[in-house]
């Protein structure tokens, strides 16, 4: 296996790793990963490293980069606002590919504000045949409300800090938004600040990606847990889509949203490869046997 | 800006090459070591600026990822202090090789400061040793992490060779015995110029400056109060761009450039 570091994009400034796939098989589409929040593109816990050897021991050509402003990319010389230049930068990424190594579909994977990009980015570009959506977008239903509050509404430590909290703000405590206030100053970088869209128009977008028959994996962590909390809240969030068998759903209550621990870090490679070979099944390989060492290309 | 692949085919290394920008080309390096783990993660655009900056001073600049960290070969929790000095060693190759230069000097933070004085040992081709935030010692440095640890970290599946995960980044029994060995006050060190900067005043910073002053006849220690919450972490990694220390690091380089013109 080889990695190669590259650049592309206008003014060749945005910094990649392009992984080779360990056997040539044109018939496999080729990954994208993308930066999650400011992290840079080994992902948090290194996790696209680790991704991206493993799928390319299966046979699939991989590529990690920086959008502009993160990691080694250069800051963008326009105007473009974030959501409008990242998926774009999705676009060069898939063209890059498209000259390396042949690609002609994708299967673009994002963790957080990642997977927000990869969804804006797979309505705009047919090449996208595939979405990898760790801790996406997600919209509360009643039973959210009830698994969250229903057990809450009966402990005594919960109705004890909510009491503290009411009779802290009258004697002037230090409030939420004092103390993110004062954690900003020692953060001298922005913190990624998330934006959910509207349901009807997420809803749109999906509606849109299941007729073109995207292949979709959803995975949701207890990071997620103020907007997710049972496996099949998203099928029922978006009932009236006809996702036949393009869509797999997991829900992990006990992986944190940047799988600090081994145990979701395994089950995280274990469900992307067994996904990835279901759906492109000219990948089909032992997992154990698929991570292997780059070399100097 | 290039980044590229360096090393040997069984133990690639990945590493970014700032050449001299503007006017004044210098004949000498610098090459930048990260910390580790979650720190190397906080501090990945810091390096990124100092690099950019220290590049505009005229200087060679070489910042790279030890072996099994970063985009480097090998899997996460592979390394040790060893490995990795001996890594340092390579870049140090590397960068004379590309740049076409003798003198590298070296930058590192906490536990790459450790490293960085330890790599200038013996050597006659490095002028000047910075220190930011230094780790000094092993085993206080391992409590500190293990403090780090967030809830998730503690579900090891029974695997006997980690100690634990810090934010994600494995701290393996291998790695905590050599760093256990690590001692900056016992050290005979070499005897170029060092740097000592840090953020906040300890007592083993000053240790250390008073130790090195045995061995070195120029070390200048400077406290430039700055965010040094390194271990602090949230869902999203947030990254430290402590601008004044990056600045003290560029002007230490500058007095020096100037001293010699």
């Amino acid at each position: 296996m080889r990695e190669k570091a590259i650049t592309f994009g206008g003014n060749k400034s945005l910094v990649g790793i392009y992984t080779r796939a360990a056997v040539d098989n044109p018939g496999l589409p080729g990954v994208i990963l993308l930066n999650s929040g400011i992290l840079h593109r080994i992902g948090a816990s290194r996790l696209h490293v680790t991704i991206a050897r493993m799928l390319a021991g299966l046979g699939f050509p991989v590529m990690r980069f920086d959008f502009s402003g993160i990691g080694d990319s250069e800051p963008r010389r326009d105007d473009l606002a974030f959501e409008e230049s990242a998926p774009r930068e999705v676009q060069d990424a898939m063209d890059r590919m498209e000259a390396i190594a042949g690609c002609q579909e994708f299967v673009i994977f994002g963790l957080c504000s990642g997977a927000d990009v990869a969804f804006q980015a797979a309505p705009m570009d047919r090449r996208i045949t595939g979405l990898i959506q760790l801790d996406a977008v997600a919209y509360r239903t009643w039973k959210w409300y009830l698994n969250y509050y229903g057990p809450r509404a009966l402990r005594l430590d919960v109705w004890i800090r909510f009491t503290a909290r009411k009779l802290g703000g009258l004697f002037g405590s230090t409030s939420k938004k004092e103390k993110e206030e004062l954690d900003m100053e020692t953060h001298a970088l922005p913190t990624y600040v998330r934006e959910f869209p509207p349901k009807e128009d997420f809803a749109k977008t999906l509606g849109v990606l299941a007729d073109r028959k995207v292949k979709q994996l959803y995975v949701f962590t207890d990071g997620m847990y103020m907007e997710y909390n049972y496996k099949e809240q998203f099928a029922e969030t978006f009932a009236g889509i006809d996702f036949g068998d393009t869509l797999q759903v997991e829900h992990w209550p006990d992986a944190d949203h940047i799988f600090r621990g081994p145990a979701p870090q395994k089950r995280l490679y274990a469900t992307i490869t067994e996904w990835m070979c279901k759906n492109w099944p000219a990948a089909g390989q032992d997992p154990d046997d698929t991570v292997e060492q780059p070399r100097v290309a | 800006m290039t980044p590229l692949y360096f090393g040997t085919s069984d133990r690639p290394l990945f590493g970014v090459y700032h050449p001299p920008k503007g006017e004044t080309v210098r004949d000498s390096g610098i090459l930048l070591c990260y910390p580790f783990g979650h720190e190397y993660m906080r501090s990945h655009r810091a390096f990124r600026q100092l690099s950019l900056l220290l590049s505009r001073a005229g200087y060679h600049v070489f910042r790279f990822d030890y072996y099994g960290t970063g985009d480097s070969g090998g899997q996460t929790g592979e390394g040790d202090i060893r490995q990795w000095l001996e890594d340092i060693d390579v870049a140090i190759e590397e960068l004379q090789a590309t740049a076409g230069i003798e003198k590298i000097s070296l930058v590192g933070l906490r536990l790459g400061a450790a490293l960085v004085t330890l790599a200038a040992k013996g050597r006659s081709d490095i002028p000047r040793v910075v220190l930011w935030d230094p780790v000094v010692q092993g085993a206080p440095y391992i409590e500190e992490l293990m403090e780090a640890r967030s809830e998730y970290d503690g579900d090891l599946e029974g695997d006997e060779s980690l100690r634990s995960t810090i934010h994600g980044f494995p701290l393996t029994e291998h790695l905590v015995d050599s760093m256990n060995g690590l001692d900056l006050l016992k050290e005979e060190t070499g005897n170029g110029e060092f740097s000592i900067l840090v953020a906040r005043e300890l007592p083993q910073y000053l240790q250390v400056a008073d130790h090195f002053r045995k061995f070195s006849e120029s070390v200048d220690y400077e406290v430039i109060p700055a965010p040094d919450n390194w271990n602090e972490v949230d869902d999203f990694g947030s990254a430290l761009l402590p601008q004044q220390v990056i600045q003290g690091i560029v002007a230490r380089f500058d007095r020096e450039a100037g001293a010699n013109a």
